[in-house]
């Protein structure tokens, strides 16, 4: 018989034997033609209809064999959908076994259709499921058991939304493996937020089957939950046997970690019910000072306190460079002063060292109303971070006695006020900004409201609390196009991400009402950031925004995208945004579209450079700027070759704005690169300088050079763009201060907002008290890829912590011993102190390139020296991408509590030998304890380092009086 | 210097030997190049997975073809080994030294990884040498190995060579007259193309097998299949004017002239017409001039002046010249002493179909000529056998709308109508449509097809940035002048 089918030329004879009266032919033709389908499928589909009639034929005994045949001749046609449900037919006649293109497309097809069904489903509409459909989906789930490929169960299981399958999956593999595998690498690629809350439920219950559970893997699903009684629950189980060391430090580290990847309204819960839990019990002295720690930890005091110190510590400005643009800044216009006053922000942003502002008075005497403004709000950036003195740094600016005569400082203060305490905003903070939204009133009014209401977004960032959204929409009707931008954005920056349903109502209703397109733009930021993280729950928001005939509105939507779906990579959102990118009328709204990408896309950077490449070199400046930025934001610190490829020919854009973008984005990717790692850096930094040397050059495109000069070096070297944590939790404080910047387009005040985006790259680890004890990791890499980048002024790269406090200390001898002194006198005293061999140097290197080879040729030398591996100190910087290259050394004393990689971010250690005297890192920082307690007597910082560092003297912008 | 005599003639009969061996040195290093260039663009398609690299390596193969030895293949294949966890490939390129008769020595330890499209470019060279030289069992043996790796391996990159490498296996087949063996491989290479969307290999595939069905005259199957598969939109043009080709026959056979003489057209449209693809052309123009007769249409005398197909055309030049006079005797004869030729060309069958159309012909002039004219007459001018044969004849003419005219029984002639205007209906109009959109979709598939290099225009960026620079000194220059003229004024400006 096979002889015969090979040699055949025509089905039409097999065909005509299903026209038979005869049961047992037909059967035997139907089996004849299901071995000859691949040839003569053409053939046997125009009679596929006579097929079908004897698969519903009830009475035929061998229907499902019609129904094979049927199936396959379906799959042949290219008809899927068809051909699944006749193999669903065929029962058992379709075999899982086979190994053929057909059985495996039919599979595939399956699990395709289950998981769009169950997604159907999910979403609530009823949908059956057909159940072979489903048993064929078991089967292969079955099958996947039997092989042990648990990965892809896990995949399917997932996407499919069977949990039950999932959970046997984590519970019948290497659960440990599979539980960090679903955590880190699924868990933010579920579009559906029910669907996560779901999966978290589960990997919870997973976890805690152990008997000795990962508390910080479900601390951190704890948190995603939102369930801060559960996490009081374990870190109050922790931290119960106080005798019990190790738990009580894996709770530090919880803690720690969850500062940084929690909100601040979670953390805050937390707190409150460890507190409310602890009363119940009796007081017992050792705990209540673990207690008292813990909470400290969860508020964000330790962390902050801690990165205050290394980047006080470690800070590398290159003062040079910031009084060199100053000079070349033509301080009258507003602009240049603006550039100048962000430079010396970005660059010392969290670093407390306001050096700059005290050496240049005159220069800040010259600000001018709104330049004004921004300059005292740049002392926010300066002491980010603060907490504890931010009250009292800003005294000399706020206004007494609830009268105001000079609005634009004091709104400025308020505004840094709430920078200082950026996402901390403690009780007494909130409550004074919030009173200085209804206290002052007159004409200047609206200028303090501004900064009040600032600073009051900034402190409150994504609480969610009720009564500070009150206060700032009665703000927002007061209908003044001043005071009512800043509540707006405001508004949008307290309800971040809490998609709070009344708010963004009162929002859109008054977006329509108001005339003041300032106070629209506002509102259309503040409903993007109100959306914050909500993915699909936010769709029929954009739809409805999208739809809007005012361009501004429209710029919600996007803003909405961006935001609802920032760090998502999801398909829907980047077609989305590219469709606006290039068709929208309004350039407002393209620009912010392609911004957008860069924020979605900013988990795989690598895929930015190719989506962008063509709309970089749109014809619309817009456009180019828009992309610029995108790459920018996504691509930031990595240092992308691709990324900077597109951006350096931007930097000689004919259009001043788009030359702005692209410094700043270039700044962005180069944050911290050195030449030995890309050799670009030096030439960027080269370009920054002649552009703003340049004589003729567009004062918009020197104000980008000099901002990004402040931004590639920011916090004095030690910082980086941080819109993921160390954990690699997206940041939402972060994204929210990063859009936030990108607004200084509009309105240069909000550029201070990176301040929120910046995040400490520091090796920080603490041991049981929260000291930073002496230790070190290993790197195995090449130490000069790590290595600050060469300045003018700094002749020894080895010793950069004395420095650093000798440039101080004397800074402050000289000014307390010679009051009187000018401040040219001043800096030069400190230098020469500080660095005797500068000016020898200088004048052998008359120009940059010089130095660079001057360093080259010691680097070459020192080459052989360094390849071995060397030890990173604590409390100093640990760049991201060194990350990977990091050992913590084995037989130290200090053990990291969480096992694993060394990361950036603050680590809890393990004393092996307690009870030995510890070398501990003296505090750096003059003014580490509360004034009140150093006039008690026991400032730490004085037993601590016994060199006379004491707090710099307060001192006065000399703004003079103002009429505004 | 002096030489003993020995010595020089030593030296000469170096520099003769060297004379003899040198050319044939050259010409095969030239060749080991030439293949290791290609293979070089290959990889360097493969890793930027870029199609139009492996075209190129692909468009040299013609002319490596000519030059190729067995043992310069053999000697780049050694060099290069399959990575470990690739058997097929190994499999495969040990047949392929096999197959032209080399060694399989053990590979060097230095051996490049050679990647399954490298392998199966080799085994492409190999197909041609077989080809060549007329080692057909070897080259089907060959070419199966190849077909099977293919499938195995599905790689986006694999697609520009397996196409070819299909041709050839069908080649093979044919040649030995086997080529019903490879129908069902071919089926099912079409099935995994279709689903791993290698679009290349699709259209040669869809080619092959309607070539494969009209080989054992399978017109309906062949009409099946390229009723319930469609051809890739983006296949290459050759590919593409061969599939029409195809179509057409089967269409001319299957009565639909229309659309037939459409397909034929485009396919001819397609090649281009210069030497190389002459035997193409003159095998479609023999079709496309008897479907434009069943048509009831005359084709241009020019296309018969044509050099390349003056001489081929010649019967159809003969049979045209009969059925433009309508004379069925003429027609008979041509028809009679060309037999053999159209036998050969497969077309007898449509010019056996002629006869109807000469004297729908004959009709029309007559009826064009005459507003009267009696049944007798055409009789007489068609050489019909009776009165009424020619009356049923002319009746049908009526009904099928050749002629606009009467039949009167009674006095038994017939009588046409007034000619009408043609330039007075939309006729015209509808003609024109259809050149226009045929013009205008010619232009949109060139548009398409054009290709951009990236980061060319980059270069242009220098001149723009010294346009920038001119622009700002003149900005500049014009900044200065002002300043001339108000000095005060900005000095002003500045106290402020």
């Amino acid at each position: 018989m096979a002889v015969q089918l090979d040699t055949l030329n025509s089905a039409g004879g097999l065909l005509s034997l299903l026209d038979e009266e005869e049961r047992e032919l037909q059967y035997y033709g139907l089996a004849q033609l299901d071995l000859v389908t691949d040839r003569f499928w053409t053939e046997i589909s125009d009679s596929i209809s006579k097929i079908e009639i004897l698969y519903e034929d009830e009475s035929f005994e061998h229907r499902q064999l019609a129904a094979l045949v049927a199936s396959k001749i379906y799959f042949h046609l290219g008809e899927f959908d068809d051909a699944l449900s006749f193999a669903l037919g065929a029962g058992e006649q379709f075999s899982l076994k086979e190994s053929s293109t057909y059985v495996q497309t039919i599979v595939n097809h399956a699990i395709d259709k289950y998981i769009e069904l169950r997604g159907q489903q999910d979403t609530g509409s009823s949908v059956a499921i057909d159940k072979r459909l489903e048993a064929v989906v078991e089967r292969m789930f079955e099958r996947c058991f039997e092989t042990k490929e648990y990965g892809q169960v896990v995949g399917i299981s997932i996407e499919a939304r069977r949990l039950d399958v999932l959970e046997r999956a984590l519970s019948s593999g290497d659960t440990r493996a599979l539980l960090a595998y679903v955590q880190k690498d699924c868990v933010d690629l579920i579009s559906s937020i029910h669907v996560q809350t779901q999966v978290q439920e589960l990997l919870v219950k997973v976890h805690l089957r152990f008997d000795e559970p990962d508390y910080e893997a479900i601390c951190l699903c704890l948190s995603k939950l939102n369930s801060p009684s559960k996490t009081a629950e374990i870190l109050g189980h922790l931290v119960g046997d106080a005798s019990d060391s190790e738990r009580v430090l894996s709770a530090y580290q919880i803690a720690f970690d969850l500062n940084a990847n929690a909100t601040q309204e979670f953390t805050r819960t937390v707190i409150t019910q460890l507190e409310s839990g602890q009363q119940k019990q009796d007081d017992d002295e050792s705990e209540n000072t673990t207690l008292k720690r813990l909470s400290a930890i969860l508020q964000g005091d330790e962390t902050l306190k801690l990165y205050l110190e290394f980047l006080f510590r470690n800070n590398k400005t290159d003062m040079n460079i910031l009084n060199r643009t100053c000079k070349m800044m033509d301080s009258r216009v507003s602009i240049a002063h603006n550039a100048v006053t962000f430079a010396n922000a970005f660059m010392h942003a969290g670093t407390t060292v306001d050096n700059f502002l005290r050496d240049n008075l005159e220069w800040l005497s010259r600000a001018s109303s709104w330049a004004k403004f921004t300059a005292t709000a740049a002392l926010g950036v300066i002491h980010h971070g603060q907490i504890k003195h931010g009250f009292n740094l800003l005294q000399p600016y706020l206004p007494l006695d609830n009268t105001s005569s000079s609005p634009f400082s004091e709104g400025g203060a308020f505004f840094a006020l709430g920078l200082i305490h950026a996402c901390h905003g403690t009780e007494k903070v909130t409550s004074y900004l919030q009173e200085a939204l209804v206290t002052y009133q007159g004409q200047n009014a609206e200028i303090l409201q501004h900064g009040a209401c600032l600073g009051l977004g900034a402190a409150g960032m994504g609480s969610g609390s009720e009564e500070m959204s009150r206060a700032l929409t009665s703000v927002l009707y007061s209908d003044s196009a001043v005071s009512g931008e800043a509540a707006a954005l405001a508004l949008g920056m307290v309800m971040m991400g809490s998609r709070h349903e009344a708010t963004i109502r009162d929002m859109l209703v008054y977006a329509k009402e108001t005339e003041h397109e300032k106070i629209i733009r506002a509102l259309a930021l503040g409903i993007g950031l109100v959306m914050f993280g909500r993915k699909q729950e936010a769709d029929e928001l954009i739809e409805r925004l999208l739809e809007e005939k005012d361009a501004l509105l429209r710029l919600g939507a996007v803003h909405a995208i961006t935001m609802a779906y920032c760090g998502t990579g999801d398909n829907a959102a980047i077609r989305r945004l590219l469709h606006l990118a290039v068709s929208d009328v309004k350039d407002d709204v393209r620009r912010a579209a392609v911004t957008g990408l860069g924020f979605i896309l900013l988990r795989s950077p690598e895929q930015v450079p190719r989506m962008v490449e063509l709309l970089s070199e749109s014809f619309n400046p817009h456009v180019r700027v828009g992309s610029a930025l995108a790459l920018g934001i996504a691509c930031a610190g990595t240092g992308s070759p691709a990324a900077v490829a597109i951006l350096e020919p931007m930097l000689k854009d004919a259009v001043d704005f788009v030359v702005e973008g692209a410094s700043i984005a270039l700044a962005f990717i180069l944050m911290q690169q050195n030449e030995a790692y890309e050799p670009k850096v030096a030439e960027v930094r080269r370009r920054y300088a002649e552009i703003i040397e340049t004589k003729n050059a567009e004062v918009v495109s020197k104000f980008g050079a000099a901002m990004s000069q402040g931004i590639i070096d920011a916090g004095g070297r030690n910082v980086t763009i941080g819109l993921t944590t160390a954990a690699g939790q997206l940041s939402a404080p972060a994204c929210g201060g990063m859009l936030l910047f990108t607004q200084f387009w509009s309105w240069f005040p909000l550029g201070h907002f990176l301040a929120l985006a910046l995040r400490p790259t520091a090796l920080i680890a603490v041991n049981g008290d929260l000291r930073a004890p002496e230790m070190e990791a290993t790197c195995s890499a090449r130490k000069q890829l790590f290595a600050y980048p060469a300045k003018v002024e700094q002749a020894v790269v080895q010793a950069p912590t004395k420095i650093a406090t000798a440039v101080l200390s004397t800074t402050a001898k000289a000014k307390r011993g010679a009051g009187g002194k000018s401040a040219a006198e001043e800096v030069a005293a400190a230098a020469t102190a500080a660095v005797p061999a500068e000016k020898e140097k200088e004048e052998e290197e008359g120009s940059g390139m010089d130095v660079d080879e001057a360093g080259s040729k010691k680097t070459a030398a020192k080459k052989a020296a360094v390849d071995a591996p060397f030890g990173v100190g604590n409390m100093t910087r640990l760049l991201p991408y060194q990350e990977k290259y990091m050992k913590w050394p084995a037989g130290s004393r200090y053990v990291p509590v969480k096992g694993g990689r060394v990361t950036g971010g603050v680590t809890v250690v393990r004393d092996t030998r307690a009870g030995e005297p510890e070398e501990l890192i003296p505090s750096a920082l003059a003014d580490d304890t509360d004034e009140e307690e150093a006039a008690a007597g026991q400032g730490a910082a004085a037993a601590g380092s016994g060199e006379a560092t004491a707090a710099p003297e307060a001192f006065e912008y000399p703004f003079g009086s103002e009429q505004a | 210097m002096t030489f003993p005599l020995g010595g020089v003639v030593f030296k000469l009969a170096s520099t003769l030997s060297d004379g003899d061996i040198e050319p044939f040195y050259v010409y095969t290093s030239v060749q080991t190049v030439d293949i290791t260039r290609n293979v070089k663009f290959l990889e360097r398609g493969i890793a930027a997975s870029e199609i139009h690299y492996i075209h190129r390596a692909l468009r040299a193969v013609s002319a490596l073809r000519k030059r190729l030895q067995p043992d310069v293949l053999g000697e780049v294949i050694a060099t290069y080994s399959a990575s470990t966890n690739q058997q097929v490939v190994s499999d495969c390129l040990k047949s392929i030294l096999e197959s032209v008769g080399q060694h399989t020595g053990a590979s060097a330890a230095s051996a490049k990884v050679c990647e399954p499209e490298v392998a199966m470019y080799f085994g492409l060279l190999a197909q041609l040498l077989l080809l060549d030289g007329n080692e057909y069992e070897r080259g089907a043996q060959l070419s199966n190995v190849l077909v099977a790796m293919v499938s195995s391996t599905q790689r986006r990159t694999l697609d520009p060579v397996a196409s070819r490498v299909f041709f050839y296996y069908s080649r093979f087949f044919e040649v030995v007259d086997r080529l019903s063996d490879a129908r069902s491989s071919l089926m099912n290479a079409l099935q995994t193309a279709t689903l791993t969307s290698m679009k290349e290999t699709k259209a040669m595939l869809l080619t092959l097998l309607l070539r494969n069905y009209m080989h054992y005259k399978l017109y309906d199957q062949a009409e099946r299949l390229a009723a319930k598969t469609s051809f890739p939109a983006d296949a290459p043009n050759n590919l593409l004017a061969r599939y029409l080709y195809y179509m057409g026959r089967i269409e001319a056979i299957q009565l639909n002239y229309s659309q037939a003489q459409l397909h034929l057209l485009e396919a001819t449209r397609k090649a281009p017409l210069n030497a190389t693809t002459a035997g193409f052309q003159q095998t479609v123009h023999k079709v496309c001039v008897i479907v434009d007769l069943l048509m009831g249409n005359i084709p241009e005398r020019s296309l018969f002046r044509i050099p390349i197909l003056r001489k081929p055309l010649q019967p159809y030049f003969e049979l045209t010249q009969a059925v433009r006079v309508g004379d069925l005797s003429q027609f008979q004869e041509v028809v009679h002493r060309y037999q053999d030729k159209f036998l050969q060309d497969q077309v007898l069958v449509l010019v056996q179909r002629l006869r109807h159309n000469v004297i729908k012909a004959g009709i029309r002039s007559i009826s064009v000529a005459y507003s009267r004219i009696s049944l007798r007459d055409i009789c007489l001018k068609l050489h019909l056998d009776s009165e009424e044969d020619a009356e049923y004849i002319v009746a049908k003419a009526i009904r099928d709308g050749v002629i606009d005219a009467t039949i009167d029984h009674e006095k038994g002639f017939v009588k046409s109508a007034e000619i009408h205007n043609v330039y007075a209906t939309s006729d015209p109009q509808h003609a024109f449509d259809k050149r226009i959109t045929f013009c205008l979709n010619l232009y949109n598939e060139s548009v398409k097809s054009m290709r951009y290099p990236g980061g060319d225009h980059r270069k242009e960026l220098a001149y723009a940035d010294e346009a920038i620079k001119r622009e700002r000194e003149f900005a500049q220059e014009l900044e200065n002048e002002d300043f001339d003229d108000d000095v005060d004024g900005d000095a002003m400006d500045e106290d402020l």
